[in-house]
């Protein structure tokens, strides 16, 4: 019952702000929430069961009814006992107007609650809080500032009564408006009343709609729970086969700890249940979606209908506003909203509940998911376990190769350590080698050196110590041989040394042979000469004798022949001994010769002493013959040298060799080529400078001919000197000539004057004739020259000689007559020798008369 | 001409003939290096010619080939008669035609005059490769032998001079010279080769830097 009160109080308050009903539906849905949720704690009430809720529904009905006849009573206390303390405290116009306001206001009411009387107050309901909520609701209402006049105040009263006497008529008549005006309302209030009814019955008839909607929908939505519960279950099912499985896993891995061979199967095994497993989940997950959505889809059903109920509401809040004019129809109507409302509320708190499953199940599916990503990662968990077994193996064996491998570490220790001192010994081996190394390059320099150029350039690659070898040997037996050549030149030396004693000693013999041989030939000699003489003598004496026997032969042809031939043989004898004698002499000779061989010992000691000396004067001429023959040798030697270096250097024997080279030669086609180039480049050089010397004289225009001229002159620069040179001797001989001619031509003149009597003197053409006998010089003759004739001109001194002229020139025409004629007359003017001669010419000649006179 | 002292050569061995061949075109490449290392005419007037395994460089210069051709004709036929004693090659500046440089080939006969009837009889027994190789030492120190001779700073020209015997009739175009001596200088002998029948002796001398 305590509950029920409190309920009752809280509807109490709510109804309380029922005219507000609309601004606080949010307050009343939660409490109606609250209401439920209390309900849902209780474990007895099953909020499944429709019933239940309609029973709720028919309590929050009934309450509502109760309350709303309970607030209606309440009402009128609220606003009289408001409209009281209005007058008493809030305004100063209100306390004053008192019993007029009271009763305006009082009547107003009476309107307003349709004749329901005041009945006891609650204390409650006088709290000041609650009265400024009223008069906001009395502000917006279209009769409130129309009925309530303004408040005059007490002190007034008495000073404006009929002034309030006409405002009451004034009232009245209003009042009489009004009361038409309510007359008016009164029907308005009648056909909104026959509306509400209307409506009440479309909210009825909607309200059963939602009532059966509601049930199909609870059934429907038990029915999705009942599933839900069965996939709950399954998923619990499945959850703890998961676990089973886990266990089975671990259990698994303990045994293929134990024995790895089962791991396959049982990892083939699980992999299939787990494929079903995933099969399922993706099942259920399917189921879950499509329940998900049918709620959700059912969410948003019912959040259409409650924004229709909402517009309902809305409608009906409107209705109720009306209702709040027509109290009754009203106040069932908003207890009928109410009863909505809170039916909304309980099933929003419904789907806020299923909310809360469905989160619950999407839990449940996260869990799911985990589950799976933990199933997952079984078999890397199976391969890291096979993997760590094949380690332990390994570790194990190793554990037991260890020791055979510590016993093979300190053999290889002792083993490194040996290394390590033949890594040392190597090390200095090593510089042993490169200082070896080097020695033998040294060597091989050294071995190089005394190869020959053949040898070198037959060797390809590095020399070989059997090629040193070889040439060792080589020169090893070059040396013996060598060595062996010595020894026999020094043999030979020395047998020629000792040949050369007994030369020297056979040599004094000689010499010593040869000194008396000489003084025997000189004595054999002296001997030949007085044996010549002899034979000499004796032929004589032969030849007397022939000449004896001839004249006796001569005497015997005379005289007979017996006589003859004992003469003959007489003489014949005498020759025989002469001849004989001969003989004698000869071998006489031959004798001396030969006994000059012989020499007697006096001699002798001469001889040696003579012989010695001469020895000792040959040693030393030996001597210095010798010494001779060794400079001559070293000359013969320094001149080969000399000679090989010079046929190097290209020397030859003129005696058997010749150069000869090509004519043409590159060299001297060079060098003419440079000879040409070098004379055109001075010619260059020339007119260059002649250009350079034409330009420092000023010449700027037509430099190029000028310079063409110049060059001209230039290169005829020898041609001129020489020419030059001619002309000087040219002139010197001119002036020679000129000279010699002057001399002859004067001598010439004068030869000429002398002969002829005249000086001729020459003017181009025209020869003048001056007399030498003429008494005035000027007086002269003039001819010309002409075609090879001359011809006589007239002058002063021709004029005087008219007779002439007729006689010599015209009639004689000859002019040297002519010419003697007048040089005949002048000189027998100058003397009287000539008179009479020129008597006696003039006698034969017909020039005289000029004389004669 | 390789190709006919080739095709003397295959039965490795070499008539006079063939020799005077290999010494003439010996001459001829020998002449080319030198006139190439010692820069008497420019490097852009030589091309590459291969032989004795050596990439040589050959003039192209009409001039001097035309020069060569008629000094090596004429060289061939005398080696072939014997009578030759010596090629110098002259190299003089072309301002003070003083000599500075004589590369001397030196050739000596090292079979027995056989006379005009046996001149082809006259074999040597040498491989020709061998040969060859010689020759390529010796035009390989005559290339070498640049790093010790002067540097020719001034315009040069050369020359060809032939030793012969007394005998020899001088050509038409050709005349007696001057052994064209260098007064002052320094002689280097080079390798020898010999084709058994010709063995020929290098030398260079070369005006000694004062």
């Amino acid at each position: 019952m305590s509950r029920e009160w409190q309920l009752t109080q809280k509807w109490k308050t709510c109804n309380d702000h029922s005219p507000e009903a609309g601004l606080n539906l949010s307050e009343t849905w939660s409490m109606s929430l609250h209401l439920f949720s209390d309900k849902m704690d209780d474990p007895e009430s099953s909020f499944e069961d429709p019933t239940s809720v309609l029973k709720v529904l028919a309590d929050y009905q009934a309450s509502h009814r109760r309350r709303t006849s309970f607030l209606k009573r309440n009402r009128i206390d609220s606003t009289s006992h408001t409209s009281a303390v209005s007058s008493t405290s809030t305004t100063a116009q209100a306390s004053h107007t008192s019993h007029n306001a009271h009763s305006t206001v009082q009547q107003h009411l009476r309107f307003d609650d349709s004749g329901s009387s005041a009945s006891s107050p609650f204390p409650s309901w006088g709290a000041g809080p609650k009265l400024p909520r009223l008069s906001p609701t009395l502000g917006p209402d279209p009769w409130a500032g129309a009925h309530f006049p303004p408040p005059v105040s007490q002190t007034a009263s008495s000073a404006i009564d009929e002034t309030s006497r006409r405002q009451i008529a004034e009232l009245e008549q209003k009042l009489a408006v009004q009361a038409s005006q309510i007359l008016d309302a009164q029907t308005q209030v009648t056909k909104y009343e026959a509306q509400m009814q209307k409506m009440a019955l479309l909210a009825e008839k909607d309200r059963w709609a939602q009532t059966s909607e509601r049930e199909k929908r609870q059934l429907e939505r038990d029915h999705e729970l009942q599933r839900r519960e069965e996939l709950e279950f399954q998923v619990q099912k499945l959850q703890k086969r998961l676990r089973l499985q886990s266990e089975q896993d671990q259990l698994a891995r303990r045994r293929s700890r134990e024995s790895g061979q089962d791991d396959e199967r049982n990892y083939q095994w699980l992999g299939q249940e787990n494929a079903q497993l995933k099969q399922q989940a993706l099942e259920t997950r399917g189921e879950f979606q499509d329940q998900r959505q049918a709620w959700k889809r059912e969410k948003h059903d019912l959040e259409f209908q409650i924004r229709a109920l909402k517009s309902d509401l809305e409608q009906k809040r409107k209705s109720e506003e009306l209702e709040e004019r027509g109290q009754k129809s009203r106040e069932k109507d908003s207890v009928k909203l109410e009863r909505l409302a809170l039916e909304l509320q309980q099933s929003q708190a419904e789907v806020q509940r299923l909310t809360l499953a469905l989160e619950h199940n999407q839990d449940a599916t996260l869990t799911r998911n985990i589950m799976r990503e933990q199933l997952a990662h079984y078999p890397q968990l199976l391969r890291e376990n096979e993997a760590l077994k094949r380690e332990n193996k390994l570790l194990n064996e190793t554990a037991e190769n260890g020791v055979l491998l510590k016993e093979q570490i300190s053999d290889l220790q002792s083993q490194m350590d040996q290394a390590q001192q033949q890594i040392s010994a190597g090390q200095k081996s090593q510089s042993d080698l490169m200082f070896l190394k080097k020695t033998l390059q040294h060597w091989e320099n050294l071995c190089l050196r005394f190869l020959s150029e053949d040898d070198r350039a037959s060797l390809t690659g590095k020399i070989s110590p059997d090629i040193m070898a070889a040439q060792i040997g080589e020169l090893q037996r070059k040396e013996l041989g060598l060595i062996q050549d010595l020894n026999e030149c020094k043999s030979e030396c020395s047998g020629l040394e000792r040949k050369v004693k007994v030369l020297e000693d056979a040599k004094t013999k000689v010499e010593k042979e040869l000194t008396v041989k000489k003084n025997v030939i000189a004595e054999q000699s002296g001997f030949v000469k007085k044996l010549q003489r002899k034979i000499f003598l004796v032929a004589k004496e032969r030849d007397s004798y022939k000449s004896v026997l001839g004249s006796y032969e001569q005497e015997i042809t005379f005289t007979g022949g017996n006589f003859e031939r004992d003469r003959i043989a007489s003489l014949e004898k005498v020759v025989s001994e002469h001849q004989s004698m001969i003989e004698k002499l000869e071998t006489l000779l031959a004798q001396a010769r030969s006994g000059s061989d012989s020499p007697n010992n006096e001699e002798d000691n001469d001889d040696n002493n003579e012989l010695r000396e001469e020895i000792a004067r040959l040693g030393q001429e030996l001597e210095t013959l010798t010494k001779d023959l060794e400079a001559v040798r070293r000359e013969k030697d320094d001149l080969e040298l000399e000679l090989e270096k010079r046929a190097i250097r290209g020397d030859y024997n003129p005696t058997e060799a010749q150069v000869l080279h090509f004519g043409n030669n590159p060299m001297s086609q060079a060098v003419e080529g440079r000879g040409q180039e070098f004379k055109l480049l001075q010619a260059e050089n020339e007119a260059l400078k002649a250009r350079v010397k034409l330009l420092k004289e000023g010449q700027s225009r037509d430099l190029t001919v000028l310079v063409g001229q110049k060059m001209d002159e230039g290169a005829s620069s020898q041609e001129v000197k020489d020419l030059n040179e001619q002309l000087k001797l040219a002139e010197i001989r001119q002036q020679r000539l000129l000279e010699a001619f002057k001399k002859t031509s004067t001598d010439f003149r004068e030869v000429i004057c002398q002969l002829t009597g005249f000086k001729i003197n020459v003017v181009e053409d025209l020869y003048s004739l001056y007399p030498i006998y003429s008494e005035n010089q000027d007086d002269h003759l003039a001819f010309k020259y002409s075609d090879g004739q001359c011809h006589m001109l007239e002058t002063d001194f021709s004029s005087q000689l008219g007779e002439f002229i007729d006689l010599h020139l015209k009639r004689q025409n000859s002019i040297p007559v002519f010419l003697a004629a007048v040089i005949s007359d002048l000189f027998s003017r100058q003397t009287f020798e000539t008179i009479s001669m020129s008597i006696t010419t003039a006698g034969e000649e017909e020039d005289d008369p000029i004389c004669l006179d | 001409m390789s190709a006919t002292a080739n095709s003397q050569l295959t039965r490795s061995a070499v008539t006079l003939k063939g020799s005077a061949q290999l010494v003439t075109q010996f001459f001829n490449y020998g002449i080319n290096s030198i006139l190439y290392q010692r820069g008497i005419y420019p490097p852009e007037s030589f091309t590459r010619k291969q032989e004795y395994g050596l990439t040589l460089l050959v003039s192209t210069d009409d001039k001097v080939n035309e020069f060569l051709k008629e000094l090596l004709t004429k060289i061939e036929g005398w080696l072939e008669e014997r009578k030759i004693l010596k090629l110098v090659l002259v190299l003089g500046s072309v301002e003070t035609k003083e000599i500075l440089e004589r590369w001397e080939f030196k050739i000596e006969y090292e079979t027995e005059d056989g006379g005009k009837e046996n001149q082809f009889v006259e074999t040597s027994n040498k491989d020709e490769k061998k040969i060859k190789a010689e020759i390529r030492d010796v035009i390989r120190q005559i290339t070498a032998s640049v790093t010790f001779l002067p540097l020719l700073d001034c315009l040069c020209s050369f020359d060809v001079l032939i030793y012969t015997k007394k005998d020899v009739d001088v050509p038409t175009a050709w005349s007696e010279s001057d052994a064209c001596l260098i007064s002052n200088c320094e002689v280097v002998k080079l390798r020898s080769f010999s084709t058994g029948i010709h063995k020929l002796e290098a030398a260079v001398s070369y005006k000694a830097d004062l």
